[in-house]
C-alpha cells in the first residue's frame, strides 16, 4: 500500500514535467531517476532498456526511430505506450518483444543482457516468456482456430500433441471462444479473431504480453471486450502487459502510460491508485 | 508438428491452384521423362528372364588393342575368349557368340533376320522362355548341325499362328531345322536375335585361333561364375591375364579389356567407350558411370527446379505474415527451413505420384507399340524407388533456397508485409 502512495507521488511529479516536451535533457534525467526508483520499489523488472537507440538505414536514408530510451517494466505491470503515428512506439514494442534489436544500447530480460544471445536463443525466449497480440490479428487463415492457438506450442519441446491441444482449448476457454475451436479465422468477427490472437498469445503462459494496438481494428464494444480480457489476465494471472494504443481512455485504465514522441520517451505517467 | 505441416502444405497448394498446377505439371513431366529413361536403363541392367542368373554373369565385349599410331577397337576374337577367358578360375561356363544378318523372303515378304551364332552353353547360361522345343546342344554345335532356334516374331513371319518345330528355314545357302521357339528378346540385350544357329558353322580354324588379328573380331562372350562371390575374383584374374595375351597382330603393343557386370556392360553401351579410356576394366569406371548418370539427371532436373524456385520465392510474399507470426512465437530459422522444405517435398511427392502414373502410361505405350521387339518396359519397385530418390532430390533442389530466404526474413518487416525478396 505504501508503495502505491509513493507511486502516485512520483506520477504527479512526472506528469507535470512531461508537459514540457522541449526540456528533453531534463526529462531524460527524470525518466532515468523514475525508472531507478520504480525498479527499486516495485517488483523485479521483467524487461529493461538502457540508452537504446534504433536507426533504420537504407542506401539513401537514415531514420532514427528511437533515441536514448531507457525503460523498465516491472513484473505484473500493465503499461500503455502512447504517441502519434511514427513516434517510435511500435519500434519500442518490437524491441521490448525481442522482435527487433537496437542499434545501440542494451536490452535486459530478468536482469540478463540479451546482447550476445543467438537467433535461436531469442526465439526460445520469445516462445517461453513473451506473447504478442497484433492490431491486425495475424492469424493464419489456412489453419483452424485451435491450430492457430497451438502455434507457439509447436516450438516448445516436450509437449505431446494431446497436451498442446488441451492447452489450446484452455486458452480458448479463457477468452470465451470454446464454441469456435474448429472454425477458420475468416468465419469469425474481428473481435473474435482478436480473442483468438489473445488465446494464441497466452497459451504458452508467457510472463510478458505485448499488444500493438489490440483494439485498433475493432469497434468500441469489441475493444472493451478485449480490454476486459487483458485486464483480467493482468489481475488474475499477474501477466505483465505492455500495450501500444492511441486511445486515452484505454491508457487511463492501465498502471502506467509511457508517451513517445520523435523517438524519445517524453512522459512516464503512473496512474494514482485509489 | 508434421501433421500441422502437412495440413498447411495442402492448404497452401490449394490456395493458388494455378501455381500449383504449373508446378505439378513441371515436376511430373520432368520425373516422368527421367523415369522412362530410368526404366529403359533398368531393363537393360536388370533384364527379365533370359538374365535370371545375371548376378553370376560377366560379359566380355569390346577390347582395345593399342599400338604406336594404331588402335583397334572391336569385339574380341573367338580365340581370345576360347584360349584366355575360358580358363580363368571361378568360371562355371562361358558361351561365345557372334551375329550376322540374313535377308529372307518368307511368304513373299522381305525381312532382315538377325542371326545370333551361339554354342551349346548359351542355352544353359541364358534362361530362355521356350514356346516350343528346346535349345540345341554343344554336340550339335561341334558337329555343325544345321539346327536353329527362332523367336516368336520369326515364327509368326514364317508360319503364322502355326507350330514351327521340326520345320525348316533357309538362311543363306543352308536349310536349318527348327528345334525350338523362344519368346522375343529385346534388341537392346546381348542375347537378342531373330534366329539362333550353331556358332561353329562357318568358323574357320584361322578364325578359331586368331587373337586380335585384323578382321577376326566380332565375338562376344558371357561368363557364368560358379557363384556371385567369384565375380570380383574373375574380374581381377581377367585383368591379370590381359598382359599375358600374345597377339597375332604385330602392330599391337598392349590391350585394354574388361569382364563387365551387366551394369557396366549396359553403361558402356549407353555412354560409349573411348580408345584412350585407361580406366577401362577398373573399379573407378563404375563411379565414373554413376557420376555421369547422376549429373545427367541433375542437369535435366535443374531447369524445372529453377522454375519451381521462382514460384516458391514468389509465394514468400503471400506468406510473409505467417512467417512473421511463427518467428515471433518462437520458431527459429532452422525450424522454418524444415517446415518449408517439408512443404515443398510434399508438392514434389504429389508430382512424383503423377509422374509415375504418366511414366507407366508412356512405358505401356512403348511396349504395346512394338517399336523395339521384345522390349517390355514397366514400373517396378526398383524404378519406383529411383522415382522417390529423384523426387526428394528435386524437392530439396527447389525447396532449400526459398526456404532459406523465407527463414531469414526480418520478423517486423514480415508482419508488416513490407518484405523485399
Amino acid at each position: 500500500m505504501y508503495s502505491k502512495y509513493l507511486l502516485g507521488f512520483c506520477c504527479k511529479s512526472t506528469k507535470k514535467l512531461s508537459n514540457q516536451v522541449a526540456r528533453n535533457n531534463y526529462q531524460y534525467c527524470i525518466n532515468f531517476i523514475t525508472q531507478k526508483i520504480m525498479t527499486a520499489i516495485l517488483q523485479p523488472s521483467v524487461i529493461g532498456l538502457n540508452d537504446v537507440e534504433k536507426v533504420y538505414r537504407t542506401d539513401k536514408l537514415e531514420t532514427i526511430a528511437l533515441t536514448n530510451v531507457s525503460l523498465t517494466i516491472a513484473s505484473g505491470e500493465f503499461v500503455s505506450i502512447m504517441g502519434p503515428s511514427g513516434s517510435g512506439k511500435s519500434t519500442l514494442l518490437n524491441i521490448l518483444g525481442l522482435l527487433d534489436i537496437p542499434t545501440r544500447g542494451t536490452v535486459s530480460l530478468h536482469g540478463k543482457n540479451i546482447e550476445k544471445f543467438t537467433d535461436k536463443d531469442l526465439a526460445q525466449i520469445r516462445n517461453q516468456e513473451i506473447g504478442f497480440v497484433f492490431q491486425s490479428f495475424h492469424l493464419v487463415n489456412d489453419l483452424r482456430v485451435v491450430d492457430n492457438v497451438e502455434i507457439p506450442l509447436l516450438y516448445r519441446k516436450g509437449l505431446s500433441g494431446s497436451e498442446r491441444r488441451t492447452m489450446a482449448l484452455e486458452a480458448l476457454e479463457m477468452v470465451g471462444l470454446s464454441s469456435r475451436t474448429k472454425h477458420f479465422p475468416s468465419q469469425l468477427s474481428g473481435g473474435q479473431q482478436q480473442r483468438v490472437a489473445i488465446a494464441r498469445a497466452i497459451v504458452g503462459k508467457p510472463r510478458l504480453l505485448l499488444a500493438d494496438e489490440p483494439t485498433g481494428n475493432l469497434d468500441s464494444k469489441m475493444g472493451d471486450e478485449i480490454m476486459n480480457i487483458l485486464h483480467a489476465l493482468n489481475k488474475e494471472y499477474r501477466t505483465t502487459i505492455a500495450m501500444v494504443t492511441h486511445d486515452e481512455r484505454l491508457a487511463a485504465a492501465t498502471d502506467r502510460t509511457i508517451r513517445v514522441f520523435d523517438g524519445n520517451i517524453v512522459g512516464n505517467t503512473f496512474m494514482q491508485v485509489a | 508438428m508434421l501433421k500441422n505441416y502437412l495440413l498447411l502444405a495442402m492448404k497452401v497448394l490449394l490456395r493458388r491452384k494455378f501455381f500449383t498446377f504449373i508446378s505439378l505439371v513441371g515436376i511430373s513431366l520432368t520425373l516422368a521423362t527421367l523415369l522412362v529413361v530410368t526404366a529403359f536403363i533398368d531393363f537393360n541392367i536388370h533384364p527379365p528372364q533370359p538374365y535370371s542368373k545375371q548376378d553370376r554373369m560377366l560379359f566380355v565385349g569390346t577390347v582395345i588393342g593399342i599400338g604406336q599410331d594404331y588402335t583397334v577397337i572391336n569385339e574380341a576374337s573367338y580365340g581370345f575368349h576360347d584360349k584366355y577367358v575360358r580358363n580363368l578360375p571361378g568360371i562355371e561356363a562361358i558361351t561365345i557368340q557372334t551375329s550376322t544378318n540374313y535377308t529372307v523372303y518368307p511368304n513373299g515378304q522381305k525381312y532382315q533376320l538377325a542371326a545370333t551364332k551361339v554354342d551349346g552353353a548359351f542355352w544353359d547360361i541364358y534362361d530362355m522362355e521356350f514356346l516350343e522345343g528346346a535349345g540345341f546342344s554343344e554336340d550339335d554345335n561341334k558337329q555343325e548341325r544345321t539346327v536353329a532356334v527362332i523367336s516368336a516374331t520369326t515364327r509368326q513371319r514364317y508360319f503364322g499362328d502355326g507350330q514351327a518345330l521340326n520345320k525348316s528355314i533357309t538362311l543363306g545357302d543352308k536349310s536349318y531345322t527348327i528345334v525350338g521357339v523362344v519368346k522375343d528378346i529385346a534388341v537392346s540385350l546381348d542375347a537378342t536375335g531373330d534366329v539362333w544357329i550353331p556358332l561353329s558353322i562357318g568358323l574357320t580354324s584361322k578364325g578359331r585361333a586368331a587373337i586380335l588379328d585384323e578382321g577376326t573380331g566380332g565375338y562376344f562372350c558371357t561368363i557364368l561364375a560358379k557363384s556371385a562371390e567369384d565375380i570380383p575374383l574373375i574380374q581381377s584374374e581377367f585383368q591379370s591375364m590381359i598382359p599375358t595375351v600374345k597377339f597375332g597382330n604385330p602392330h599391337i603393343q598392349r590391350m585394354i579389356a574388361g569382364a563387365d557386370t551387366k551394369f557396366e556392360r549396359s553403361a558402356q553401351q549407353l555412354f560409349g567407350m573411348s580408345s584412350d579410356d585407361e580406366e577401362y576394366g577398373s573399379q573407378n569406371k563404375i563411379q565414373k558411370i554413376l557420376t555421369i548418370m547422376i549429373l545427367a539427371a541433375l542437369g535435366f532436373m535443374a531447369l524445372p527446379a529453377i522454375n519451381l524456385v521462382n514460384i516458391n520465392v514468389s509465394r514468400i510474399m503471400e506468406r510473409a505474415s505467417e512467417i512473421g507470426v511463427r518467428k515471433a512465437f518462437g520458431a527459429s530459422s532452422s525450424t522454418l527451413v524444415g517446415q518449408f522444405v517439408t512443404e515443398n517435398l510434399i508438392l514434389t511427392l504429389v508430382g512424383m505420384v503423377l509422374g509415375i502414373a504418366l511414366a507407366q502410361g508412356i512405358l505401356m505405350w512403348i511396349t504395346a507399340s512394338g517399336f523395339i521387339a521384345g522390349l517390355v518396359l514397366h514400373m517396378n519397385l526398383r524404378v519406383a524407388f529411383y522415382a522417390l530418390c529423384m523426387a526428394v532430390v528435386f524437392g530439396l533442389l527447389s525447396g532449400v533456397y526459398p526456404a532459406w530466404k523465407m527463414s531469414r526474413l526480418p520478423i517486423v518487416q514480415s508482419l508488416k508485409g513490407s518484405i523485399n525478396v
